[in-house]
């Protein structure tokens, strides 16, 4: 009696999303979230905050997702919310070579907040559905998360839903809860039973199939 | 019961043929002379029950009927009479009384057919006609009878074919079949009797109770009659008793209903006073509920003394069971913080029993408000402690979190508040997540709930999790303040205080979307100490004329003093940091025409008046010392308006604000005219025409003169003195000739060396001589119309034409 009326623990994860204006940390994010896409831009104005809950077996851990602006007059707010966060995902447009090369910056950042050890840094190559327009290689955004020595590469797209359960996926994988716990675990089907648990036992080849490229 | 003595039906064995069995035997001889009466009685029809109407599927009994007599009829056929016995003879094979066999009889009969056939057909039709109405009845007793004897042939265990056959064996069969009946027969009987002896038993032992009753029953009878009035009474009474007993019982009923509607039960009772709060508690309590609802109508009765009485029960129940929720939630809430503090943060999903529990409990003691509120400042002061805590961790130089304290930030004051704010803001939304999912009411199933209690505080419940968010926040603002507001008195930069004034508005605006109100306290304190930011930037650029002394150091230089190239630069920066923040379009905009007045007005009236005056005390009576305090003045100016130009169509673009530039410009314009006039007369002096200018714009401006026709308003001078050729050649003749060569260098190398700005000087330079060229011309024009016969004269004195003068002074 006395266990269940003190609820159950919860491991809070502060997750912060960088990267220049329009590359599509808010559309990662609702995707995420909501598992929808907005065809019209609307540019975030200071930190926006979401969060999502997830359960493991007897633990619970509550994702924080602070979205930050890409607009150069909220930068300064930006160092703040990186000081105490466990992931940070420096996103880049796949389409936009100037967004590309400013990752290294936003690394920087991260770097000089957290240090190198203290945050699972994450580089998302975004708008991988448009082919056409593509500047970015995805060996050449391979190649930079090597150099900057980034715990996770991905490519995704936000609008087609592709890769961004699995962006997720990883990034969990990732962190001290669920390592101790093993990743099998994800796919308990009793987790899927419980309400407010996220899904992210995507089977990533089926979500690659969906790949528009 | 009925037994069919097969014996009749008994043939020779050695003619007996299967398939004529069991025919009936025709009993009487038919003879030609015998009535038709006779014939009646003694003719028999083939039996129904052998015969194969059955078999040939005959549906009907109009079929079967119509076969039967087609079969009787066939039977009847001259070729079947051939086989049949004659009248005369015996007929019957079944008859024994001759013990004949039928191959003779047959033999005999065949004379007598003949004389039968008219006397039998007639005879047949008769008996076909009787048939239906005598016979039917008896013969479908006789087909049931076969039937059942048909169905029971398993269980009486007899041989049809032995059964019917003529001979001994069939007799004894027959015999035994009987036998066997009868004995099952008596069975039933017995088996029967058996069944009615307890129902016998029972009659006979009531018989005797019952035949006195019978007899007390006559007795009564006949004293009835004697007792007449006497019974009448006892009737009377017995209604009456019946009625009451009527009455009591509905009474009974009422009162029943009433107890079980207005009052609680032993159970109830118990549950409410001993059983932990859950389910059963609040099942009783939403009894009390309806019970207190009852009570008010109870009230409105004319009597309300049941209404009283009910209510202050109920009341003091509900008080009893409102105490025991309290010390309920107290203990949840204690417990989940101890769990917290000593396990780490905790939390419930929305289907978690205690907490579905937790929200009723919160739901019902909503209705005793002295209790609720209570509760809730128990709420607010244990989550303010946290809140309060976790912010002050922040500034723990070792704590031993991964992330660096705040304090190490201090040395960037925007820095150092962005921390400080950003970590606030982490603390609201994680606050918000707590009481959302502790407090929320909107998405919880309360349609079980006493509706009273949704009426009257359904609006308050859905929005308790926004107010405790507030009211958590209420103590911890004051630390909060004081951390950002000692940085926030100590800054002069004012462009450190427009990015502190910045983050405070983006701040404020994002606190209120995760449900701080506005009117809040840590949101009213964000609000004043933006208003201090922002009233520091207009003080710290002030300061810095303040602290650059402007009325000391003075240089001697005509060029823009330092002090003020770095005011400028410093307002300039802010400007276009202003510009970019975004701020322009806001109601409250930090930069308005008070701003600009005091920073920029100000500065050209009275800063730089001031800085003249002192750098330039005789300028009042040294027509150069004002000619340089006029140059500096246009130079600073000047400067002024062109840092500003860059922001005239933004920060200077309308209203009172575009009226702050313009009045710069006009300064400026002035500060300019008022040199061209100097620079002119300066010019003048130097070509010796100072004096007849003087004369000439007194009777009319030059500069006004349009054409020839107004030269001739000059004519009157000719009465001055001065105006003699002579006096004019002494004045003019030789300073024209000396000072013309050399005037336009004059003017560019000496007199407006120190203009910054080339534009200004060249229209300084440009309006002095066309004032020098305008004036000579029209001097001229009019000496040679004052002097018509002397215009020799007039051109040795003016020795320049119009045309010469201007290529001369650079105008042409």
């Amino acid at each position: 009696m006395s266990a269940n009326r003190a609820g159950k623990s919860l491991t809070k994860y502060k997750i912060v999303f960088l990267g220049e204006q329009g590359v599509g940390k808010t559309s990662l994010i609702t995707r995420f979230m909501y598992d929808t896409f907005d065809d019209h831009y609307q540019a975030t104005i200071g930190i926006d905050f979401l969060s999502k809950t997830m359960y493991l077996d007897d633990k619970t851990i509550r994702l924080q997702l602070w979205d930050t602006a890409g607009q150069e007059r909220f930068r300064s707010l930006i160092p703040s919310y990186i000081r105490d966060s466990h992931v940070a995902i420096v996103v880049y447009d796949v389409t936009n070579k100037k967004s590309f090369e400013y990752i290294d910056k936003w690394v920087e950042d991260v770097k000089s907040e957290r240090g190198e050890e203290n945050v699972v840094l994450c580089i998302v190559g975004n708008k991988n559905d448009l082919s056409d327009e593509r500047q970015v290689s995805t060996e050449e955004g391979e190649r930079k998360a090597q150099i900057l020595n980034a715990k996770i590469f991905i490519e995704t797209s936000t609008k087609v839903g592709f890769n961004v359960k699995n962006l997720f996926r990883k990034i969990a994988k990732t962190l001290p809860e669920f390592q101790k716990s093993d990743s099998v675990a994800l796919d308990d089907n009793a987790t899927k039973n419980k309400p407010d648990v996220i899904d992210i036992t995507t089977n990533e080849e089926q979500e690659q199939s969906s790949c528009q490229c | 019961m009925d037994f069919l003595d097969y014996q009749t039906f008994a043939l020779d064995e050695s003619n007996a043929k299967d398939c004529d069995l069991p025919e009936p035997a025709i009993r009487l001889s038919i003879k030609p002379q015998q009535s038709s009466k006779d014939l009646d009685k003694d003719f028999s029809f083939a039996r129904l029950a052998s015969s194969k109407l059955d078999a040939e599927g005959a549906e009907s009994l109009q079929d079967k009927m119509q076969k039967y007599a087609s079969l009787s009829l066939s039977s009847l056929s001259p070729k079947n009479f051939s086989n049949q016995p004659s009248p005369e003879s015996h007929i019957s094979q079944g008859t024994t009384s001759g013990g004949k066999p039928l191959e003779q009889f047959i033999q005999n009969g065949e004379e007598a057919i003949d004389n039968t056939d008219a006397l039998l057909s007639k005879r047949l039709s008769r008996i076909l006609d009787g048939h239906h109405r005598n016979t039917l009845q008896i013969d479908a007793q006789l087909r049931r009878s076969f039937k059942i004897l048909e169905d029971n042939q398993d269980r009486l265990h007899f041989n049809s074919k032995t059964l019917v056959r003529p001979d001994f064996v069939g007799s004894l069969a027959r015999n035994s079949l009987r036998s066997n009946l009868e004995s099952e027969l008596l069975k039933s009987h017995l088996l029967i009797l058996d069944d009615i002896q307890p129902i016998v038993r029972r009659i006979k032992r009531l018989s005797e109770p019952v035949q006195n009753i019978h007899q007390m029953g006559d007795a009564l009878l006949k004293q009835g009659e004697q007792a007449h009035d006497q019974t009448q009474t006892y009737m009377s009474k017995v209604y009456s008793l019946q009625d009451t007993l009527h009455k009591n019982r509905l009474q009974k009923q009422i009162l029943i209903m009433l107890r079980d509607k207005l009052t609680l039960n032993q159970v109830e009772e118990d549950t409410l006073i001993n059983s932990i709060v859950g389910l059963d508690f609040f099942e009783v309590m939403k009894k009390l509920m309806r019970l207190k609802e009852t009570a008010t109508y109870l009230l409105a009765l004319p009597n309300p003394k049941a209404g009283i009485v009910l209510m202050e029960q109920t009341n003091s129940k509900i008080e009893k069971a409102n105490k025991r929720i309290f010390n309920y939630l107290v203990d949840f809430l204690h417990e989940l913080q101890s769990a917290s503090k000593t396990f780490g943060e905790r939390t419930f999903s929305s289907d978690d029993k205690p907490l579905i529990t937790f929200q009723q409990g919160m739901l019902y003691l909503s209705n005793d408000l002295p209790i609720f509120n209570e509760f809730i400042k128990r709420v607010v002061k244990t989550r303010s402690q946290t809140v309060l805590d976790n912010f002050l961790s922040q500034f723990d130089i070792n704590s031993a979190k991964a992330s660096k304290p705040i304090i190490i930030s201090a040395h960037d004051p925007v820095r150092y508040l962005g921390d400080v704010l950003a970590h606030v803001h982490s603390l609201i939304v994680d606050e918000a997540d707590f009481m959302d999912s502790m407090f929320k009411f909107q998405n919880w199933n309360i349609q079980d709930a006493p509706t009273s209690i949704l009426q009257e505080n359904g609006e308050f419940l859905n929005g308790l999790s926004i107010s405790l968010l507030n009211e958590t926040f209420g103590p911890v603002e004051n630390s909060i303040r004081i951390r950002l507001e000692q940085i926030i008195r100590f800054e002069d930069n004012p462009i450190i205080n427009f990015e502190i004034y910045e983050l405070l508005s983006l701040y404020q605006m994002m606190f209120i979307k995760y449900g701080l109100r506005p009117d809040s306290n840590l949101i009213s304190q964000l609000a004043n100490l933006r208003n201090t930011s922002s009233s520091k930037i207009l003080t710290g650029l002030t300061k810095i004329l303040d602290d650059a002394n402007i009325t000391q150091n003075l240089e001697k230089e005509l060029l823009p003093a330092e002090w003020l190239v770095k005011y400028l630069a410093k307002l300039c920066e802010f400007f276009s940091k202003f510009e970019k923040s975004g701020h322009l379009e806001d109601s409250e905009n930090l930069v308005d025409s008070n701003f600009l007045n005091e920073a920029l007005a100000c500065l050209v009236t009275k800063r730089l008046s001031e800085y003249h005056k002192s750098k330039f005390p005789q300028a009042r009576k040294d027509r150069k010392e004002k000619m340089h305090l006029l140059l500096s003045e246009i130079n600073c100016i000047d400067l002024i308006k062109t840092r500003m130009l860059p922001y005239r169509e933004t920060i200077f673009s309308e209203g009172d604000r575009q009226l702050v530039y313009e009045k710069i410009d006009s300064h400026l314009k002035t500060s300019i005219k008022t040199l061209i006039n100097v620079e002119t007369k300066t010019l003048f002096e130097k070509l010796g025409l100072d004096l007849y200018s003087n004369l000439f714009n007194m009777i009319f401006p030059v500069e006004s003169v349009q054409d020839e026709i107004d030269y001739d308003m000059y004519l009157p001078v000719l009465e001055n003195p001065i105006m003699q050729r002579e006096v004019i050649r002494a004045n003019v003749h030789e300073k024209l000739n000396d000072y013309l060569p050399i005037l336009s260098s004059d003017i560019q190398d000496n007199m407006l060396f120190h203009i910054v700005s080339p534009k200004i000087a060249d229209q300084i330079s440009s309006e002095c001589l066309s004032s020098v060229s305008k004036f000579y011309t029209v001097f001229r024009q009019v000496l040679l119309r004052l002097y018509p016969q002397d215009h020799e004269d007039i051109d040795s004195i003016l020795n320049f034409s119009e045309d010469e003068l201007n290529t001369l002074i650079g105008l042409n």
